[in-house]
């Protein structure tokens, strides 16, 4: 039988953000898929080369608008270590704090999607109404939803004061209690076991070849994470564990999430009770010394790079940022290729795709 | 996966040298080794085999001697392949067929520096329109020669 063509997108009701897939099925099973993405491409890397520092700090954050921190987190760290600036240890905690929460509405962003591909609505309604929770936090901690612009180059801009800190634990009780849903729902709820076991499959070696990271890369036994690994801010001071699974599709995925959330409450309630005293903010030079620099941090959706060369003006030569999303999207052929149609959704839905990322 | 956390950092220098690669100043977090593009295959064959799988990503960049590639490897810690090309001959072996992880990566190295990877026929824009007409966008010769 000649294999059908089904296109879909760049704009279609799956996913907010374009991205383009050619399916070829034949009958109900999905024989491969062609992507196109670019639709959202910013030149990203281009504008910073005609930004200054200062500039670029808001521009990266502008990469994603679910990770915003992240980005603005490894472009500082980038510069501060061309500059050789020491961040104080109390500005380095708040930036945790921050990339934990963002880590956290950013696996609940996801379970929602994942939810709504699946049919299972109840879900999306209540995992995006509960990462209300934590953006309310990040907005009275820094005055922004989405875009925090909390991070600035010698530290933070923001500090927390004795009644942001009893809101975040109050919230965050708060939220805590809301989690044991969405956990007994992954752990026991026919339906989405029905939906997302044995999908979209991943084994070990072929996350090896494609190069996957992050909590994709996990749920397939994966330990990658840069936090352990290689780490920053104070992230050798923290008490949690790296989670690992071994299916290797999309429930497993949906785990691995959830128990992330778990070890990213710990690091939070961590930070709060020991946060430092002290500075949240170094003087820093406009101008960078010359020199190259490459940062890893473990962003919500795994690996995120930074290579930055300053000439020693206050313009950076070269900045290029390479985005988790980049290897997943690249792997979502061989995640579709023997699927059933019906299940195409999950799939990708179950990838945990940032277009805006990828696209920069 | 857990291998590729602890590299035997000593044996791929041995085998890195063997490739022809010679340790040279680099980007800070990352060791970095510069070697000729006939050797890069060679080059990242040894790392393989040294159980450093994960190409995070290749940075191109003008420069005014010419084009520099960066291959970032992680194992345990940054590892990082770095060509030089001229000007007059901007083209790169293809990585691909060692390690799918290189395909698109090397796709926004040739749309976005004009370099014609070998051995991998037409490339299809990985960002760009597909009527783009213009310059390799970081191509900036004007800027950076």
């Amino acid at each position: 039988m000649t294999p059908t063509r089904i296109p879909i997108g760049p704009q279609h009701p799956l996913l907010k953000e374009p991205l383009s897939i050619n399916l070829s099925v034949s009958g109900e099973t999905v024989l491969g898929a062609d992507l196109r993405i670019g639709y959202v491409h910013r030149g990203i890397e281009k504008l910073a080369q005609q930004r200054t520092y200062i500039q670029n700090v808001h521009l990266v954050e502008r990469v994603c608008g679910i990770c915003s921190q992240a980005h603005t987190t490894t472009f500082c760290l980038s510069v501060e270590k061309l500059a050789g600036i020491e961040v104080p240890r109390r500005a380095q905690y708040i930036r945790m704090l921050l990339c934990e929460l963002e880590r956290i509405h950013s696996h609940l962003l996801w379970l929602g999607v994942l939810s709504e591909a699946i049919g299972f609505t109840t879900i999306f309604m209540y995992a995006w109404r509960d990462r209300e929770i934590i953006l309310d936090l990040m907005e009275d901690l820094s005055g922004g939803r989405v875009s925090h612009s909390a991070t600035s180059i010698g530290g933070v801009r923001i500090d927390l004061t004795p009644d942001h800190e009893r809101y975040v634990q109050t919230n965050l009780a708060e939220f805590e209690e809301q989690l044991k849903l969405f956990r007994d729902m992954v752990l026991h709820d026919r339906n989405f076991q029905a939906r997302t076991r044995r999908l979209g499959v991943m084994g070990g070696d072929l996350v090896h070849r494609l190069g996957l990271v992050g909590p994709t890369a996990r749920a397939s036994g994966c330990t990658l994470d840069i936090r352990k690994q290689q780490p920053y801010l104070a992230y050798e001071e923290m008490d949690f564990q790296v989670i690992t699974g071994t299916g290797g599709d999309v429930w497993c995925r949906a785990h691995t999430r959830l128990a992330e959330i778990d070890e990213s409450l710990k690091i939070v309630h961590q930070i709060l009770d020991g946060l430092p005293e002290g500075e949240v903010q170094v003087r820093a030079p406009r101008r960078v010394p010359a020199g190259e620099v490459t940062t890893r941090i473990e962003a919500p959706r795994g690996e995120l790079f930074y290579y930055v060369r300053s000439d020693g003006s206050d313009t950076p030569a070269r900045v290029k940022v390479r985005t988790p999303t980049l290897p997943t999207l690249a792997s979502l052929p061989h995640l579709l290729s023997g699927v059933q149609t019906a299940d195409v959704a999950a799939v990708i839905a179950g990838a945990d795709l940032c277009i805006a990322c990828a696209d920069r | 996966m857990d291998d590729l956390l602890s590299a035997d950092l000593a044996a791929i220098d041995t085998a890195l040298v063997e490739c022809g690669a010679q340790r040279g100043e680099g980007p800070q977090n990352e060791i970095c080794y510069d070697l000729p593009r006939e050797n890069l295959i060679e080059a990242a064959r040894a790392l393989v085999a040294a159980d450093v799988h994960h190409l995070t990503t290749i940075t191109g960049q003008r420069l005014p001697q010419g084009v520099s590639l960066m291959y970032h490897f992680y194992g345990g810690c940054g590892i990082t392949l770095r060509l030089l090309l001229p000007m007059d001959d901007l083209s790169v072996p293809s990585l691909t067929p060692i390690m799918l992880v290189a395909n698109w990566y090397e796709r926004e190295v040739h749309e976005m520096l004009g370099v014609t990877i070998e051995g991998r026929g037409e490339i299809k824009p990985l960002l760009l329109p597909d009527d783009w007409q213009g310059p390799p966008p970081l191509l900036n010769e004007e800027e950076n020669a």
